[in-house]
């Protein structure tokens, strides 16, 4: 598309302009997370800290125990992911490439969960998890959202791209079922699996509201309960501590999305346009 | 060949189902896995660092002296944060052995009957009677804001109001003397106000007074006022509300006023801040703090420490010489713990150190102001909605500037509504 | 081997058992769905019929459920805080959906052309999202104060007085809507692309050649062939909108007054606050009610009568 001097320069104002509008908080959260207490609270907008303290990171890892909440949500996000992910599979594969009575409703009954919102099942779900003794164990945190009825579909819709040519020729050569789906769906299916895998961990990794319900102490904390902590103090709030530990609950997760942005791109347009 | 190898199939996949759930045992198991006579007595409170640092201590040492006994101390954020967790864990029938809460709460726990009187056996005394004499003089002198029906239920850990505190280097280098020249009433406040806050560029960067964002202290600092008026925010048995009386309208009015007349106070653009602005040398006085605000500040603020200075809660001119309403916090135990004597030995332990407790400034300290203060105070017995109602119209004066009356008004008929579907008497009402 | 496992004997009536019951790959299929479906029995299922079920009940945990069959309903509509919540909450959903239409399309327009460091663009538009609500609410409140970066900036370059954003009934709202927006457009300019994208070419070379300008092309090629985004777009930022929840518990708390008081707020506090079990479950039916509402309204606008 040939374009004019002037009409290439304009694109690139308006898209500089709201680049800047994109960036300013998150280089401010940066900024910030580097200051001394003082230079939060100034009048006169200070850009760049004066010089780069590195003391609030080590106390918001240490007193204020966020390396303890990392590693929960870490461990929680993996859990959930790998769960998310063997049991999408396991039930989009079986949705896709077999036929059974009852599957449509079936597939019906799983996409309407996704329309629900947790808020209706959000205190239910408590109450079973409580009978279960689950309140405030990683159970808790992780089973109830070992599942989700968009991972299914999003596994299915792929894997019923996968050519059932592949999938008959391992029933000829005498694969079990079992062995089909891991040796032949899986490993074919990386790219989606690839997708799902890191939108779930995002999901998990951000979540607040059922951790908040679930958890009761302090050993058990995600990074998300752990910014609320500091959040609702009633004295003041060092925004600088703060920041950093905002920091830290956000960087892996740019991290993994600057490496992996294909990855997600692809999840979040396959999820639903033909939908 | 085909049938085996799908039924081994199937084995598998229900094997690998049963991992996963499994799988999450794994990564976090349950409690009490231990030892076997070992016991865990679970003690929640609600946060504040000074308190914390001093009880963890005080359960070490009760740990070293009862071995087979460990003791899970869980700080919530805040007091109504530990208030929600209490009420979800006692409904569960999973509530810890001890507690620490306010008494506002008091009448509604007893009301769903968590907590146990105390047992006067662990103390050696078989009376009351006895138990008062033998308890430090703070916690017995405490004892009957914890009695019901003749029972005791608490071992006060904290009772103590808020006044005033005021920054004195701020006063000085305004040219004031901090001895003399603090704020006696509003008027006063107002006067003193102008001299004290300074602003750049059109904003307010110190404020000469701060008004508090937080539901809780705003509504005891109200109640205060508006006792000082001569009304009150509940009429005196409890059953309907009188806050859109004159003496409402008019507290919530000198509130407007600091703002948008004398211009001395910014509008809180913060949640749930309490001293708002002191601990940074942003604000010259605030008038919702206790006596543990010194150790408070010595921990966190140790270059405006210094300066802190405690003087009598600011009054009305012609109002009642009163001061805040009291408020307390005493350890409970429960009536469903599994471990009664254990937990009311870690409550003596924890209760005993009142005279550790006076020097945080949890109880209140013999100086001058708090002696007058904290007796003339009367009780505060506001629980969390009225909390909330109260400073919804307050808000809305005050940052929307809508009229006071109006505003009463309306808080009034929920109030009303609210006290009319309560199960209980609210404490200390007839 | 599994095959010791199971005589000749066992093998041969399982077989036969099998076969009488389903056809073998039915009966693997199922098995194959079968722990998900149960996973959602379990965790999705008998919740909801649960919610349903203590909606239409007076229970604070502790007593037995009190049958007051709708009770709570009328209730909830008698009351005006419900009202409230209703109606932030519906304000806050359209004004950020609407508001996603706009930016992020145009978000999408702009991004749709081949220039050199388009990527980076891209990749910085979206970064927001990335973030988790909670963070970027810490942030944005921190930004937001009388004294913040947003205040102070303003001042610097237009000289004006500090606004009140989250601390008054006029601005909170609004305030958090333009955070949203900020957070999600990213997203949304995404899938907006991904519909742009499948656009063919030829439809526009051939309105080209016929002279049409690009705002013509705009309207009568772009807008129609993305109706189907719109609708997926709306749904979900609809859904996402009224599901929200850390921002308002962590900038407002639902305040001031009760300009920022969602649904999603109310459902919390009066689930674990004041343990209202009925009202919460017969609250978060409502706003079940409202995301069908709206979705039907989405499929309505957008029926889409265009194939290509």
């Amino acid at each position: 598309m040939k374009r004019t001097i002037l009409q290439q320069t304009g694109l690139y104002l308006l898209l500089v302009i709201c680049a800047v509008v994109f960036v300013v908080p998150v280089f401010w959260m940066f900024s910030s997370s580097f200051k001394s207490l003082e230079n939060t609270l100034t009048v006169k907008i200070r850009w760049f800290p004066d010089k780069l303290h590195f003391e609030n990171y080590t106390e918001i890892w240490g007193a204020e125990s966020f390396e303890i909440f990392f590693s929960n949500s870490l461990i929680v996000a993996v859990a959930v992911t790998s769960a998310t992910l063997f049991i999408a599979s396991l039930t989009g594969y079986g949705l896709s490439k077999f036929d059974f009575p009852g599957k449509r409703i079936i597939f019906v009954f799983i996409m309407s969960t996704m329309m629900v919102p947790f808020q209706v099942i959000v205190v239910p779900l408590f109450i079973i998890v409580r009978y279960l003794g689950w309140i405030n164990t990683y159970r808790g945190l992780i089973i109830p959202a070992a599942l989700t009825g968009f991972g299914v579909f999003f596994m299915k819709q792929y894997i019923q791209t996968v050519s059932n040519e592949f999938v008959d020729a391992a029933r000829i050569d005498g694969c079990g079922e079992f062995g089909i789906f891991l040796r032949i769906i899986l490993p074919l299916s990386k790219p989606a699996l690839a997708s799902l895998g890191i939108l779930t961990f995002l999901g998990s990794w951000n979540n607040l509201l059922w951790p908040l319900i679930v958890v009761n102490s302090e050993k058990l904390k995600t990074l998300p309960l752990g910014l609320t902590k500091i959040m609702q103090s009633q004295y003041g709030v060092k925004y600088n501590i703060l920041m950093s530990g905002a920091v830290i609950a956000s960087l892996p997760m740019i991290v993994v999305f600057l490496i992996f942005q294909r990855g997600f791109v692809r999840g979040i347009t396959l999820g639903g346009l033909k939908g | 060949m085909k049938l085996r190898k799908s039924q081994f199939s199937v084995l598998l996949v229900i094997v690998a189902v049963g991992v996963v759930f499994l799988g999450g045992n794994a990564a976090g198991g349950g409690q009490g896995g231990g030892v076997a006579e070992e016991i865990t007595i679970k003690y929640w409170r609600h946060a504040h660092q000074p308190a914390e640092e001093l009880e963890a201590r005080l359960i070490a040492e009760f740990e070293e002296q009862n071995p087979n006994v460990k003791v899970d101390m869980f700080v919530a954020t805040s007091t109504p944060d530990l208030h929600e967790k209490l009420l979800v864990a006692f409904a569960g029938g999973a509530g810890p052995d001890l507690f620490n809460m306010e008494h506002g709460k008091f009448a509604e726990y007893l009301s769903h009957n968590f907590m146990e009187p105390i047992k006067l056996d662990v103390f050696g005394v078989s009376s009351y009677q006895q138990l008062k004499q033998k308890l430090p003089e703070e916690v017995a002198a405490g004892l009957p804001l914890w009695e019901h029906q003749g029972k005791y239920y608490g071992l006060t850990t904290e009772i103590s109001c808020y006044t005033t505190a005021i920054n004195t280097g701020h006063f000085r280098e305004a040219g004031l003397d901090p001895e003399n020249d603090y704020p006696k009433t509003w008027k006063q406040l107002a006067e003193v106000g102008k001299k004290l806050v300074k602003t750049e560029a059109g904003e307010i960067v110190r404020q000469a007074y701060a008004l508090t964002s937080y539901p809780v202290t705003f509504t005891i600092v109200f109640e205060g006022m508006i006792r000082q008026l001569g009304s009150d925010i509940i009429s005196p048995d409890g059953s309907a509300s009188t806050i859109n009386s004159q003496a409402g309208v008019k507290a919530l009015q000198t509130l407007y006023d600091l703002v948008y007349v004398h211009k001395i106070t910014a509008v809180p653009s913060e949640l749930n801040r309490q001293g708002p602005g002191f601990e940074t040398g942003d604000t010259s006085v605030v008038n919702d703090v206790g006596p543990w605000y010194k150790a408070y500040l010595e921990n966190n603020a140790p270059s405006v420490a210094p300066y802190l200075k405690f003087t009598p809660n600011i009054r009305f001119e012609g109002g009642k010489d009163i001061g805040n309403p009291n408020y307390g916090y005493a350890l409970q135990v429960s009536r469903t713990s599994q471990h009664k004597d254990e937990s009311w030995k870690l409550a003596k332990i924890l209760a005993y150190a009142a005279k550790e407790r006076r020097d945080l400034g949890l109880f209140v300290p013999d100086v001058w102001p708090w002696p007058k203060e904290v007796s003339t105070g009367g009780s505060a017995i506001i629980p969390e909605a009225i909390n909330d109602i109260v400073f919804e119209a307050a808000t809305k004066v005050i940052y929307d500037k809508e009229d006071p009356q109006k505003m009463l008004n309306a808080a009034k008929t929920k109030m009303d509504k609210f006290l009319s579907e309560l199960p209980y008497k609210l404490y200390g009402y007839k | 081997m599994v095959s010791s496992l199971l005589t000749k004997m066992e093998k041969k009536s399982v077989r036969i058992l099998l076969h009488s019951v389903f056809s073998q790959r039915k009966l693997i299929g199922f098995l194959f769905v079968l722990p998900g479906v149960t996973f959602f029995f379990i965790f999705f299922f008998y919740p909801v019929l649960n919610a349903i079920i203590i909606s239409f009940t007076r229970w604070d945990l502790f007593s037995p459920k009190q049958f007051v069959g709708l009770g709570n309903f009328i209730e909830l509509f008698r009351d005006p805080d419900f009202g409230q919540a209703l109606k932030v909450s519906c304000l806050f959903a359209l004004g950020v959906c609407l508001s996603l239409w706009f930016v992020s399309l145009f978000l999408a327009l702009l991004i749709n052309n081949e220039l050199r460091m388009i990527n980076l663009f891209k990749t910085v538009y979206f970064v927001p999202s990335i973030l988790s609500l909670t963070v970027v609410a810490i942030i944005w409140a921190y930004m937001y104060r009388r004294l913040g970066m947003i205040n102070m900036l303003l001042k610097a370059l237009f000289n004006t007085t500090s606004i009140p954003w989250l601390s008054s009934s006029r601005y909170a709202l609004l305030s958090i809507v333009i955070m949203m927006l900020w957070s999600w457009a990213g997203y949304y300019m995404i899938i907006f692309l991904s519909g742009l994208q499948a656009i063919p070419i030829d439809l526009y070379e051939v309105a080209k050649i016929d002279g049409a300008n690009w705002w013509q092309r705009l309207r009568k090629i772009t807008l129609p062939l993305l109706k189907p985004t719109f609708l997926f777009v709306s749904i979900i930022s609809v859904i996402a909108s009224l599901q929200a929840f850390a921002p308002f518990l962590l900038m407002t708390s639902g305040g001031p007054g009760n300009s920022t008081k969602v649904i999603t707020l109310k459902i919390y506090e009066d689930a674990f606050f004041r343990l209202h079990m009925g009202r919460a479950a017969a609250q978060s039916m409502v706003l079940f009610v409202i995301m069908i509402l709206f979705s039907l309204v989405g499929f309505r606008l957008f029926r889409s009568e265009d194939t290509y």
